[in-house]
């Protein structure tokens, strides 16, 4: 147990000691600080251009105030001046399905009751703006309020064929979220472990530290010691998740940056649109962690095999050929629906660690379903640790140079001869 | 006590060690001899416990050889095993806490060899910067740095020039007299006979000679005689027993059968003129090693 912490501790102090993870740390912090303040990043680099230049706005007033759209239109008008022109038409009549097919009109806004506690209902072509429109239309109600005051009931309307222009990247965006982290970490780790075996079995220090531990200690040392790391470099991430939702929550203040209404960041949008989210965090966590430890056991045994540097580099490229699939699979498959595709891959132990995440957080994968995917994966990782660990045993003071598929034979043959 | 009974290794259908025994006893320095791929890395490695004999034994003062007794014990392979990207200290430290050592021993100990093997500066150098030479100081520094009762040494000369070598020597001989055992092996048979007491030679994982070295010779009954003066070669290779002369710059060596021909051939000298030297001496281990081993062209 000694040699067993000794090991693990040196393992990770060579490996945070390093200046490549100095390198990938301050590289990993830019992109997600970079990734989660990107809305403010667009609206504060973009052309204006982009921005709506003018918003139609009909008001039907069925209250007794005379002067409510004057008064809707100084202060529409007054917060956004320069940014957003709001164009405010009384109309005598509500005509719905009218309203709806005219391209001349973007906001319909029918008022009703007392102007002291008016029903207002919004009907809208950008429900994104809805939120700025009740704030100022509520401002302007208190005006009207002598005494009490009293929050106007508001409801929204979208139009019958709206799509949220939002909803198809979401997913991409979700997916970009959830996969490159672990993609890069699973890399990252595995790179690690197998470099680090091979790094002492090339120079044949192999033979000196496996006379003084045993091989099963040293391989699971590493492991362990790799999989510390991917936790410590997870806690760093999300460290510089919040940082990047902190410098989101400034900017969002900033009157520099013109955020739409209602929506100060990726993060506070990932929240809205998925209120499991502690729960897609939790099950993405997990996934990272044995799916990593899967991935370290399959390379570990790749590492234990290989002789030189170049052998490993070889031996290794199916492994990070899987991952990479994983990780396409993660990107592409959310945004080309297949999600029964997606569903299938996350059940398959080498993709699941990547793709099961994403088809939870997709709602391909009920919570059930995820629970069982993990534990695939988890009897895998077991199954894997009992067979791998013999073999790591006789393979790693083996200097044959046999090709690839002769050497895993031959090695497993040796493993489990008696 | 170290004792290899009966051991036997197999690879698949290859013999890599068949029906090995030998004894070594504290304060013996033991050598293990044979040709490439004779079975010597693999004996060795019966020795640490890395390989399991597929029968027999290897027992380390009655244990069987084992992480729990393994910090008694000091190995150096055969080749460079340094994992040269990092410093001479922090390879020291890495490898003796793997012998449960604390590291402020560790330091203390790195300090004194290497200024015994007058090598202080390296201590913070990097291996990779170092050259063969002193690679193979610091590789020999991190198989005794544990003080080990049990030193094991695959080829600890090759690569060294003759200073080195008799500094590796001494070190070797101060184990030896505090009374740990030492089991080496080398190419070089000059150092062998010098410096051990007791051999073995594998051939294809056998033993062909084994024992104390002055009983192999002794038992070995062929000697050589060296002759300077005015003798005739074809007339000495006319005297029954004797095997071969070979004429050199300075001296005639005639090869002879055994000790007993030797008379003859001294009646034949007597008869000779300006005679300054005739002796008699036992076969050198080399000479030995390749009647038994039987390749003179392969590389011992």
């Amino acid at each position: 147990m000694k040699k067993f912490k000794f090991l693990v501790k040196y393992g990770l102090k060579k490996r945070i000691g390093r200046k490549a993870f100095v390198i990938a740390n301050i590289v990993i912090a830019i992109l997600t600080i970079g990734i989660i303040n990107l809305p403010s990043i667009i609206n504060y680099f973009g052309d204006e251009d982009d921005q709506i230049e003018n918003i139609n706005i009909d008001i039907f007033n069925d209250t007794t105030e005379i002067n409510l759209a004057d008064d809707l239109s100084e202060s529409f008008n007054a917060p956004f001046s320069g940014y957003t022109f709001y164009v405010i038409d009384t109309i005598e009549t509500i005509d719905i399905e009218a309203f709806w097919l005219d391209s001349e009109k973007d906001v319909l806004i029918e008022f009703t009751g007392d102007i002291s506690s008016p029903s207002v209902k919004i009907y809208s072509k950008y429900p994104e703006m809805n939120a700025g429109f009740m704030n100022l239309i509520e401002l302007q109600i208190i005006n009207y309020q002598i005494g009490n005051y009293e929050r106007p009931t508001f409801e929204t309307v979208l139009a019958p064929d709206y799509e949220d222009p939002e909803q198809g990247a979401m997913l991409g965006s979700i997916a970009s979220l959830l996969t490159l982290p672990m993609f890069i970490l699973i890399t990252m780790a595995t790179q690690f472990v197998g470099v680090d075996i091979i790094e002492e079995k090339s120079t044949k220090a192999i033979e000196t530290i496996i006379a003084s531990v045993p091989a099963k200690i040293h391989f699971l040392s590493k492991i362990t010691s790799s999989i510390i790391f991917v936790i410590v470099q997870g806690g760093l991430a999300i460290l510089y998740g919040t940082i990047g939702a902190l410098i989101s929550k400034g900017l969002a203040q900033s009157p520099a940056i013109n955020l739409p209404t209602g929506q100060t960041s990726l993060l506070s949008f990932v929240a809205e649109v998925f209120p499991n989210w502690p729960l897609i965090l939790t099950f993405t966590l997990l996934f990272m962690v044995i799916g990593t430890l899967f991935y370290l056991t399959v390379a570990a045994l790749f590492a234990s095999m290989a002789v030189t540097q170049e052998d490993y580099q070889q031996f290794q490229s199916p492994l990070m050929l899987m991952l990479l699939g994983g990780f396409y699979i993660g990107i592409f498959a959310p945004m080309a629906g297949g999600d029964g595709f997606l569903k299938v891959m996350a059940f398959i132990p080498i993709f699941t660690p990547i793709v099961a995440p994403i088809a939870l957080a997709g709602g391909m994968l009920s919570t059930l379903e995820a629970v069982i995917a993990l534990l695939f994966v988890g009897i895998i990782l077991i199954l894997s640790l009992y067979l791998v660990a013999p073999v790591y045993r006789v393979a790693i003071l083996s200097y044959e140079q046999t090709k690839f598929f002769k050497r895993i034979k031959d090695n497993f043959k040796k493993a489990f001869q008696k | 006590m170290l004792e290899v009974i009966n051991a036997r290794m197999l690879y698949g259908d290859l013999v890599a060690v068949d029906c090995l025994s030998f004894t070594i006893k504290p304060g013996d320095i033991f050598g293990l001899l044979g040709t490439n791929g004779a079975g010597k890395t693999t004996t060795f490695r019966m020795i640490m416990g890395l390989l399991e004999p597929t029968e027999g034994k290897v027992l380390y003062n009655g244990e069987k050889v084992g992480y729990h007794n393994v910090n008694e014990i000091g190995y150096m392979i055969e080749e460079r095993s340094l994992l040269t990207k990092i410093t001479v200290k922090e390879l020291m430290l890495y490898f003796g806490q793997l012998k449960d050592m604390e590291p402020s021993m560790i330091e203390e100990r790195l300090d004194y060899w290497l200024e015994r093997f007058g090598v202080p500066e390296y201590k913070n150098k990097k291996i990779k910067e170092l050259s063969k030479g002193n690679q193979q100081k610091i590789q020999f520094i991190s198989a005794i740095i544990n003080n080990p009762k049990l030193l094991v040494l695959d080829e600890p000369f090759s690569g060294l020039d003759p200073i080195n070598t008799e500094l590796f020597v001494e070190v070797i001989r101060d184990f030896q007299k505090q009374g740990s055992m030492v089991v080496f092996s080398s190419h070089q048979l000059d150092h062998v006979e010098s410096f051990c007491e007791e051999l073995i030679v594998l051939e294809k994982g056998k033993a062909v000679i084994s024992g104390r070295i002055d009983q192999v010779k002794k038992d070995y009954k062929k000697q050589n005689i060296k002759i300077v003066g005015d003798v005739d070669p074809k007339q000495l290779e006319t005297i029954k027993g004797v095997e071969k002369v070979i004429v050199n710059a300075n001296e005639v060596i005639v090869k002879i059968e055994n000790h007993d021909v030797a008379k003859d051939v001294f009646e034949y000298v007597k008869t000779c003129k300006n005679i300054q030297k005739y002796d008699v001496e036992q076969a050198s281990l080399s000479e030995i090693f390749i009647a038994k081993v039987g390749r003179k062209d392969e590389e011992v």
